[in-house]
């Protein structure tokens, strides 16, 4: 039976990212702008049980683990990237960009972490190589960061889109400094206001981005016409009042690891789960109480964890207490199941 | 076989049509109304359930599922609450209904008066008893010999060099077929040189021609964002009121094509949206991070 709950000990600020341990699905990583990374045990007692906090010097922007369950890597206004081990709670920078850094991303086939700043740089770290990492710079700056098992997409302003090869970077994270990478292929976001996230398809067909504009579009990679015909976009995440529609940015985009479908989350607190090929919608969640900022599956694809928290579109400075939380859901076999034909 | 007539609903029928009271969207009939609720309002997100009503979803959440629902899904600001018991149409708020009633009445006035603005049809059951649309300039009897006695009279008046009467007032007088014979008023030449009859030290209600332009006084094109043709020009008196309608006839043919599309677009493009986040280039968490509680971790 499918069940729903929020952790019993929130971040205090704004959360920035939710992650799942790729092996161990009840391991959850948080990341906010209180300045710490959460690690959780969702199930170990009702409501979850905090294991450990890490501190960091400002507000932490994205989270992710790495090789192992045991190891997390961090990003944040600071403009370090780190890493965390998470089972003596020591911490490394690993490089340092020249302004805030937005993502960070773990590519385990290559072996390579990602990290994307406001500088608009990409910082390519083989793992195998410690202190050491690779810089490229991007025509914009980078807004969203995501990977399909072989290729690197990165949303930019301007609505400018590159899609790496993630071999090509790997080649180049073993070169260091300044490195020249042609992304596989440029595109132009197919919506006209800025994008706001991106998520591949586990399957390696193509992706899915959002924008700031109540709208999500989906596009395929193979660069052949009838694909590049297939894509197309919607409205959600809007609400009308008064006769007016009422449009939320689509903060977060992510995909089912095992049924291909996808989950949006927008600002007007909503979750959806879209069919991707069938063009429909799954199912959408009850309203949560405040935006929906990100949304992470388990590995094995039977959670869904939500971080809500009022954001910046609310337009309000001063964030009020208790609406920052995270909410694990249990998802039935067959809640996130494509459409049957 | 003439084209067949759109029917357009009447106010009545419009006010029959069942609707929903959580969306106030409405349909065709109340079978498709209850079917509507069930799937949108009254479904269970846990199992897909639909339920008939708000409380058996209350019901059913709270003994299948262990949960609570606090309101109805999909509804619009201030009806999502469960303490109304609605089915189809029933239970639907005296007040609400009123309202509703309210709303289609005014919708409906609105359309039929911007479908009479866009096709300059007459109002629904005006000039049924017979009356004539005001606009219609009344039917002139003549016969051949005063057609010719006229024809005659404007050639010799042109010899002369006698002006035919403004158009305004010619409008009035004679048939249409009295204008200039044979030249489009205003693409030879103006029936009636205008410069003439403007007041002295008014300045030319035309747009400022550029030398070498279309010969026969043409107006330039409004550009986009031009004032409107024949609008006041800045430190003139205002035109005599012969001049600018005879000025706007000159000019539509002119004006009103480069006017409309752009128009039009305007319309369709400009939906009613409010965006809740608008930035060219600055995403929110560069605007969070600017927030002076954050400013002091931020590095610089």
């Amino acid at each position: 039976m499918s069940s729903q709950f929020e952790l019993a000990q929130n971040p205090t600020d704004p959360i920035s990212a939710v992650k799942f341990a790729p092996k161990t699905p009840t391991r959850l990583l948080v990341s906010s702008w209180d300045r710490h990374v959460y690690l959780y045990d969702t199930h170990a007692e009702p409501g979850g049980k905090l294991l450990q906090t890490f501190e960091h010097r400002a507000p932490v922007l994205d989270v992710c683990f790495g090789r192992d369950d045991n190891e997390a890597f961090s990003a944040g206004l600071d403009w370090e990237v780190r890493r965390i081990d998470l089972s003596n709670g020591a911490q490394t920078v690993l490089s340092t960009h020249s302004a805030g850094v937005r993502n960070v991303l773990f590519s385990a086939p290559h072996n390579l972490l990602v990290s994307a700043a406001w500088d608009s740089k990409l910082h390519l770290h083989d793992l195998s190589r410690a202190g050491e990492f690779s810089t490229v710079t991007l025509p914009s700056k980078p807004f969203s960061l995501t990977a399909s098992p072989t290729k690197l997409v990165v949303a930019m302003a301007n609505r400018a889109v590159n899609i790496y090869d993630l071999d090509a970077l790997a080649k180049a994270a073993q070169q260091g400094d300044n490195v020249n990478v042609e992304p596989w292929q440029r595109r132009e976001s197919s919506m006209k206001y800025m994008t706001r996230a991106v998520a591949c398809m586990p399957n390696d067909a193509g992706y899915a981005s959002s924008s700031i504009e109540g709208r999500v579009a989906v596009e395929w990679f193979d660069p052949s016409e009838e694909s590049q015909a297939r894509k197309y976009a919607f409205k959600c995440h809007r609400q009308p009042v008064d006769g007016q529609d009422v449009v939320y940015p689509v903060h977060a985009l992510v995909f089912h690891p095992i049924h291909g479908t996808f989950a949006s989350g927008g600002g007007d607190g909503v979750v959806a789960l879209w069919d991707a090929v069938a063009k429909r919608r799954i199912r959408q969640y009850q309203r949560f109480p405040a935006s929906v900022q990100t949304i992470a599956f388990s590995g094995d694809g039977k959670f869904m964890a939500v971080g809500v928290s009022p954001g910046f579109e609310d337009g309000v400075d001063d964030v009020p207490d208790g609406v920052m939380k995270v909410f694990i859901r249990e998802l039935t076999d067959t809640e996130a199941q494509p459409k049957k034909k | 076989m003439t084209k067949k007539r759109k029917r357009y609903p009447d106010l009545q029928q419009k006010l029959e049509r069942p609707w929903c009271f959580y969306c106030e969207r409405d349909f065709d009939d109340l079978k498709i109304l209850i079917s509507h609720q069930k799937a949108k309002h009254f479904k269970c997100d846990r199992c897909g359930r639909r339920l008939n009503t708000a409380g058996g979803l209350s019901v059913h959440m709270n003994q299948v599922h262990k949960e609570n629902l606090t309101h109805v899904e999909n509804a619009i600001q201030g009806r999502g609450g469960l303490e109304i018991e609605i089915f189809g149409m029933e239970g639907v708020p005296e007040e609400i209904v009123d309202q509703h009633n309210q709303q289609v009445t005014q919708k409906h006035f609105a359309e039929e008066a911007e479908r009479q603005r866009l096709t300059g049809n007459p109002a629904r059951g005006a000039f049924a008893n017979g009356d004539a649309p005001l606009n219609k300039r009344a039917r002139v009897h003549e016969t051949i010999e005063e057609i010719a006695k006229r024809a005659e009279k404007y050639r010799q008046d042109r010899i002369n060099g006698v002006l035919p009467p403004p158009a305004a007032e010619a409008d009035k007088a004679t048939p249409p077929a009295a204008q200039p014979f044979g030249a489009p008023p205003g693409v030879s030449a103006p029936p009636f040189p205008l410069d003439q009859q403007l007041p002295p030290g008014f300045p030319s209600a035309y747009p400022p021609v550029p030398p070498g332009s279309i010969p026969g006084g043409l107006p330039q094109r409004p550009g986009f964002g031009a004032p409107p043709p024949g609008s006041i020009p800045p430190n003139g008196a205002p035109p005599p009121e012969a001049i600018s309608a005879s000025l706007d006839d000159l000019i539509k043919d002119v004006a009103e094509p480069p006017a409309e599309p752009p128009a039009e677009k305007k319309s369709k493009k400009d939906k009613n949206i409010k965006l809740v986040f608008f930035d060219e280039s600055v995403s929110p968490e560069e605007k969070m991070a600017r927030l002076p509680r954050y400013g002091d971790f931020m590095r610089t």
